[in-house]
């Protein structure tokens, strides 16, 4: 090994802490991007081995009644590989208090499995020809309600109440989110199941002996689908067509895509954003280190080394930072990466979890990571090689820190108050040392953001929520009504003594339509002076609602490019209607919505006095008790509670909790590394200035305070610019991470800047304390009289 | 000028004249050095005597610096005792030690160890601050010192600005700035020219005279021996040669 080479070496042994805490700050970035890319990876082939392993349909055509038969001839189209013949239908399962859960029940073949969207028997066993009355309960159903094989449930049939055993738990390809339509943006098992059972079985109890509704195909070849589609249509079209969904637009499919857009958005903006502040932490340190070996530096070059090696010297030094660190993240990143696809997949419920050994991200994790660290090096290494080295080997490098007179901050600070020495030699230091305290203020500022980011991601969810359902929903229950149910409920509803208000609503679906785009949107219409919604509008504007106007909701005004005062055209069922914007409404969940006065959504439809929803506003803990009395009275189809909806979206945002725990616990410690390196740095550049106050007559004591006072009061300088630059890349990461049913718009609580505040000087305090004691037990004479 | 003897290892010399400001008493110091154990001193003996400009002198390893360090309370011996104004440094806390060095020595280094955040005036009062409190009499006392070693013009000037001469008369105003009674000077002309060594030792020669303090100056420069009232001359940790000028010369006499 050459000397040179050893001497890197041993230079990493005498900085071994600030290497380590470099290296960390390396492993922790390249871990993080290693980690959330190979999950996010596994997902994908873990849900694609699913649809692969239970053929999943390519596309299914429904109709609303078809003989059994037609799936034979479905199958024997060109192109169409495989096609199951099926019964889906929508009932109630009753469950206890006399309430009925949305339920969906799927037909599949008696004697096999079926060959197109099979479903995975996960406890129990498949049906034989010889089992009756029995069911598989989709997973997420079970899951939710705690359903084991042998119990028995009651569903709804046109026959009356049929009870049937559960047979076994399964997942099912189509249902991976339990979604009920495209238009269910908070799919929760308990509000919706799938069960399947014998087709024979489903046929009979709801009188279609014989008879199918949905035929599920998979292709040969995906580039002729829309042929084989275009061919299954005609082929269905004497049975009434009523839809045909692609397998992109599959409700389940389409919202775990958009799970997995968002979150493969953070998981590509934050590690890079780690890899970034890492860089930017080994500049600063190769920077600092550069100054501080100078001498060296100068020596190399009387020496006879060439500008070239002196640059190789410390770009391997950075080299060598990057290499370790990223070396000992790709194996931590590939452990944590296998745990997290086990939580995502578990999150999302998917069944089949393949782990594959994939070799592209760590070896690009590792590159970049290396490539950083060389540019981030590269700039002090340049600059010691541009050093002449006579200037390099200048007797005492820490005089030339300080070229001016006092800076003119200090003489106006001087002016108005006259601190006592404790204070005033950590300020001059601070005012007088500008790049230390620049550098300093840069090291603090990056753990700020990372910090500010996931606290940031934290607050805006928890946020999102409070929103929606502590401002805009000031109801308490939510109820859906039957179609046939007498409008009196609702004086019913309104006179129990624990109801303070009540609120009639119509729902409904319709597309938007604006300067030539359109969006899809829930219609909910509201009475004009409704009390139990509150419209987020900025400003405090107020906007109403009534003759034509309509509120729309931040996503289908971006949708639309849409703003107060234009016109929309809503398209329905029963018509197309111009309404005016009277204001866009900043609510974050189920964003794609449009809000109309109730008399105009009833005008609409054509039917004056109807409605199919109640709202109801409580008194405080009311609201529980009164969900079994409602179920009771005739025409109530289902009653949200709203703390149970808040729920729903609790357990829907885990994966993105799951992200930001993640990121804040790498935060921390990286927080806790760029500090700690700034702050070891500042202390230990000054060991003969310290040396000499102590030997001059400064007790350790006093010393300690004043470097901790000088730190703590360049870290709380860093504060400002760290949470202005920290809120900039918070909003940016929060915004990559709406989507169409979750808008994020950015919200840090004062407690989260108030606690990163703390945090960082705390941190910044702690990290003075090993430095000091290192100084503290240095030898005064060696070091007075010995260059550092 | 008169050659005596080193002293007797068992005993220290008697102390005619002036009083002891210093005494050394079969003083060993000793340091591990990898596998090795370097014997820096062995049984030294040596009183400083009030007033007294002492100059020791000696190769590299002789155990100079040693003693200057464990005079100034930055060492404490293996064996023996150290003694200032009567008192033991050997028998002091940490805590007493700081005390020591803040209030009992003044240090003047090779390399100055000027603080390069503070101009040279404040590079004064910190020390001055050590141990008074009121700032007007800090003021005024910083501003005597410097006028003292003639830097007046050049008191808001960081080390920065400052010539190596001018940087090593701010170290003695600071080593001045508490009124020690014992000043300690590491190779205070090592790392400067000819023309600026004379007038930092005749700088450091007025101080010691004119205000009864002892000054001890280590140095390799024999020359420098010539303008002290004693020469000690150490080789290998131990007393080789003592001198006593009866008439030291003027530093502005000495060549090198």
């Amino acid at each position: 090994m050459k000397k040179r080479h050893r001497l890197i070496l041993r230079g990493l042994l005498v900085h071994k802490v600030q290497f380590t805490a470099l290296a960390i700050i390396v492993l922790l970035g390249t871990a993080l991007f290693v980690t959330m890319v190979t999950a996010f990876d596994n997902l994908d082939e873990s849900y694609q081995h699913t649809y692969d392993e239970l053929r999943f349909a390519d596309y299914t055509v429904g109709v609303q009644s078809a003989p059994q038969e037609t799936a034979a001839a479905v199958r024997r189209l060109e192109n169409v590989a495989a096609a199951e013949g099926r019964l889906v239908l929508d009932t109630g399962l009753l469950r206890e208090g006399n309430h009925s859960i949305h339920v969906r029940l799927i037909g599949l073949p008696l004697a096999r499995h079926p060959a197109v969207n099979d479903v995975l028997v996960q406890q129990g066993t498949y049906w034989t020809p010889q089992d009756r009355n029995v069911v598989l309960v989709e997973s997420h159903f079970a899951k939710f309600h705690q359903l084991s094989p042998g119990d028995r449930l009651t569903f709804t049939t046109p026959n009356g109440e049929q009870e049937l055993s559960i047979q076994g738990i399964a997942a099912s390809p189509e249902y991976l989110i339990n979604a009920a339509s495209k238009l269910d943006i908070l799919p929760s098992a308990r509000r919706f199941g799938v069960f399947f059972m014998p087709l024979p079985q489903l046929q009979a109890l709801f009188g279609l002996e014989g008879q199918i509704n949905d035929v599920a195909v998979t292709v040969r070849n995906s580039g002729e689908r829309e042929a084989a589609i275009a061919a299954t249509e005609a082929l269905l079209q004497p049975h009434v067509l009523t839809q045909t969904v692609q397998q992109e637009e599959q409700p389940s499919n389409a919202a775990l895509q958009l799970d997995l857009q968002g979150g493969e958005e953070l998981a590509n903006i934050l590690p890079t954003l780690v890899l970034i502040v890492a860089a930017f932490s080994i500049f600063i340190t190769l920077s600092r280190m550069v100054e501080a070996q100078r001498e060296q530096i100068g020596l190399f070059m009387a020496m006879g080394y060439s500008r070239g090696t002196v640059l190789r010297h410390y770009l391997a030094y950075a080299a060598l930072i990057a290499l370790v660190g990223s070396l000992a993240g790709v194996a931590l990143g590939l452990w944590l990466g296998a745990g997290l696809t086990g939580v995502y997949a578990d999150t999302l419920g998917i069944p089949l979890i393949e782990h594959k050994l994939q070799v592209l991200p760590p070896i690009m994790a590792a590159v970049v990571s290396i490539v950083f660290a060389l540019i981030a090096g590269l700039v002090p290494a340049w600059r010691s090689a541009r050093m002449q080295p006579a200037a390099a080997m200048r007797r005492d490098p820490q005089v030339a820190l300080v070229r001016g007179g006092i800076p003119w901050a200090e003489r106006g600070l001087q002016l108005v108050l006259t601190p006592p020495l404790t204070l005033r030699i950590p300020l001059r230091s601070i005012f007088r040392t500008r790049v230390r305290t620049l550098y300093t203020v840069a090291g603090v500022s990056f753990a700020m953001v990372l910090l500010l980011t996931s606290t940031g991601l934290f607050d805006t969810m928890t946020n999102v929520l409070d929103t929606q359902y502590e401002q805009a929903e000031r109801w308490d229950l939510d109820v859906s009504l039957r179609p046939t149910t007498d409008a009196a409920i609702r004086q019913t509803v309104a006179a129990w003594p624990e109801v303070q208000s009540v609120e009639p609503t119509l729902e409904g679906f319709g597309q938007l339509e604006h300067a030539g785009q359109s969006v899809d949107v829930l219609v909910m219409a509201l009475p004009t002076d409704t009390q139990l919604h509150r419209f987020q509008l900025p400003d405090s504007r107020s906007a109403s609602l009534g003759n034509g106007r309509a509120i729309l909701s931040l996503y289908a005004s971006r949708e639309l490019d849409a703003a107060t005062g234009d016109r929309v055209t809503l398209m329905s069922p029963t018509g197309a209607t111009t309404l005016t914007v009277a204001g866009v409404t900043r609510e974050s969940l189920g964003t794609s919505g449009l809000f109309l006065g109730l008399p105009d959504a009833q005008q609409l439809a054509g039917t004056e006095g109807l409605y199919d929803g109640l709202l109801i506003a409580t008194a405080a803990g009311q609201a529980e008790g009164l969900v079994a009395r409602l179920y009771d009275l005739p025409g109530v189809e289902r009653v949200s509670v709203k703390a149970h909806t808040v729920e729903d979206w609790q357990q829907m945002l885990r994966l993105a909790d799951t992200m930001t725990r993640i990121l804040f616990i790498a935060a921390l410690v990286m927080a806790g590394a760029i500090v700690f390196n700034t702050v070891t740095v500042n202390v230990l550049e000054r060991q003969r200035e310290l040396a000499t106050m102590r030997t001059l007559g400064q007790t350790r004591a006093r010393l300690a305070l004043m470097m901790v006072l000088e730190n703590v009061l360049v870290g709380a300088g860093a504060l400002v610019p760290g949470f202005l630059l920290g809120t900039g890349v918070a909003y940016y990461v929060t915004h990559s991470f709406s989507s169409d049913v979750l808008t994020m718009n950015l919200w840090i609580a004062p407690s989260s800047y108030a606690f990163v505040g703390v945090s960082v000087l705390l941190i910044v305090a702690l990290s003075v304390l090993p430095a000091i004691r290192r100084v503290n037990r240095m030898d005064l004479a060696e070091v007075t009289k010995v260059l550092i | 000028m008169t050659t005596v003897a080193p002293d007797a290892p068992s005993a220290p010399p008697a102390a005619p004249g002036p009083a002891v400001a210093a005494r050394l008493v079969e003083v060993h110091k000793r340091f591990p050095l990898g596998q090795v154990e370097v014997a820096a001193l062995q049984g030294v003996s040596l009183d400083i005597r009030a007033g007294e400009f002492l100059v020791i002198l000696g190769p590299s390893g002789s155990g100079k610096t040693t003693l200057l360090n464990l005079l100034g309370g930055l060492d404490a011996p293996t064996d023996g005792q150290v003694e200032v104004d009567g008192q033991d440094l050997g028998g002091l806390t940490d805590r007493e030690l700081t005390r020591y060095r803040r209030e009992r020595v003044g240090f003047v280094f090779q390399f100055f160890n000027l603080i390069p955040t503070l101009t040279a005036a404040e590079n004064i009062e910190f020390a001055l601050e050590l141990v008074e409190r009121d700032t007007k009499r800090v003021a005024a006392r910083t501003a005597e010192l410097l006028d003292q070693v003639g830097l007046a013009e050049r008191a808001d000037h960081f080390p920065s600005r400052l010539s190596g001469g001018e940087q090593q008369r701010v170290a003695i105003a600071r080593a001045l700035a508490k009124n020690p009674p014992l000043l300690l000077c590491d190779e205070p002309t090592g790392n400067l020219d000819f023309r600026t060594g004379i007038r930092v030792l005749t700088l450091l020669r007025e101080v010691t005279a004119s205000q009864g303090r002892s000054c001890v100056l280590v140095t390799h420069n024999s020359v420098i021996g010539d303008m002290a009232d004693r020469v000690v001359r150490l080789r290998d940790g131990v007393i080789e040669e003592e001198i006593v000028h009866e008439r030291p010369r003027d530093p502005a006499e000495i060549r090198w």
